[in-house]
């Protein structure tokens, strides 16, 4: 048996048990669906005016075994929010919506970072200034609703969650 | 000052001036005219055409994040000044152009001889309040950052004699009935020298900071 069969058996045995471990040791945890293996992960957004916009980051990872797509996105920080974009074009940078669902495909990961993608919050109901928290539900085809807790920080300052 | 109407008339102004004066018949009245006009026209043509990005010739009337009167550039000369445009709406570009411009500006040897002055792209929505705001909330010192806006038709007139390209897109429906745009734009950042003269640009959202606190310590 090779070096590459070895650890595709560690990896076929090891995940779903790690997954069970995690399962039984945090149980309130609702991150991870029996169904889908999605990992939301280094979420934070940035400061942003009240009735107007702030961008959120990180990164959305599908650990499982299926293809898994972003359904819907919704916070109680504002009631518009939507997966843009950056590209440049015409000697500028243009901002395009992606339609959801957004897919991930089982291994996948869908990064957002400054200058890329992003997740618009728009209209937002308060000012979000840095240091603040704010929540997100993000719902996936498979591994459900998912909630995300962030900070509010900058480019240079990235709070770690 | 020079309008935006002038401004957008140029091209209709200057070509039957030039036919006039190349003819071989001429009366006193033209002459007059010619000796008047031809430098308006230099004026207009060179200060307003072909300045490349950054530069300017005229003077805006223009108020800062606390309502104070600016007039740009002149009362920025004798200081080195670094130019960015922003505009409030703007969720991820403009952040990371402020977010670089603050990390330079922490990096200078010395920074009371720098003015930092940060222009609307939007004057429509970026009010005095609005730019205020956005400094607050990412915690920037505004003593020597001026966040710029004004009359849309001066702030438009600035930026169209900077060549910045822009154009409004991305027209949402708010969800209080109203419309929320964006604006796709050029992210340039122009450093000046005391006495006007450009001395460096950097793309906005490739800044590397380390490199425009050196430009600027290096400037006389
Ligand atoms: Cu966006």
């Amino acid at each position: 048996m090779n070096y590459r069969n070895r650890q595709g058996w560690s990896l076929r045995l090891g995940l779903p048990l790690l997954a069970l471990l995690a399962a039984c040791a945090a149980p309130e945890q609702p991150q991870l669906h029996p169904t889908g293996g999605i990992r939301i992960t280094g979420m934070w957004g940035t400061p942003g005016i009240a009735g107007r916009v702030s961008a959120a980051y990180g990164t959305i990872t599908n650990h499982g075994t299926e293809p898994d797509s972003l359904v819907a996105i919704s916070s109680p920080a504002a009631p518009l929010i939507e997966v843009h974009q950056m590209v440049e074009q015409d000697g500028m940078l243009r901002m395009r919506g992606m339609k959801l669902p957004v897919a991930i495909a089982p291994g996948d990961s869908l990064a957002m970072a400054p200058g890329g993608t992003h997740l618009m919050l728009m209209e937002l109901h308060q000012s979000l200034k840095l240091g603040d928290s704010i929540t997100l539900h993000l719902s996936f085809a498979h591994a459900g609703k998912q909630e995300v807790r962030f900070q509010i920080g900058n480019e240079q300052n990235r709070p770690q969650n | 000052m020079m309008d935006t109407a002038s401004m957008s008339k140029q091209p209709t102004f200057v070509a039957p001036i030039n036919n006039g004066l190349l003819g071989a018949s001429r009366n006193v009245w033209e002459s007059t005219l010619a000796a008047f006009l031809l430098p308006l026209m230099a004026i207009l043509f060179f200060g307003g055409c072909s300045n490349s990005v950054g530069e300017t010739s005229r003077v805006y009337k223009l108020t800062d994040e606390r309502g104070r009167t600016v007039t740009f550039p002149s009362d920025y000369r004798g200081r080195k000044l670094v130019v960015s445009y922003i505009y409030t709406h703007c969720p991820d570009v403009c952040i990371v152009t402020t977010t670089g411009l603050e990390k330079a500006r922490k990096q200078l040897a010395k920074s009371d001889d720098v003015t930092f002055v940060s222009i609307t792209l939007d004057p429509r929505r970026d009010d005095t309040t609005a730019l205020r705001q956005y400094a607050e909330l990412r915690g920037i010192d505004t003593k020597n950052w001026h966040f710029l806006t004004g009359p849309e038709s001066t702030v438009d007139s600035l930026l169209d004699e900077m060549s910045l390209v822009r154009r409004r897109s991305f027209i949402e429906q708010s969800q209080t009935g109203g419309e929320l745009y964006f604006i796709d734009h050029d992210d340039p950042v122009v450093l000046w020298d005391r006495k006007g003269e450009i001395r460096a640009r950097f793309k906005g959202t490739e800044l590397n900071p380390d490199d425009v606190s050196q430009a600027i310590n290096e400037l006389p």
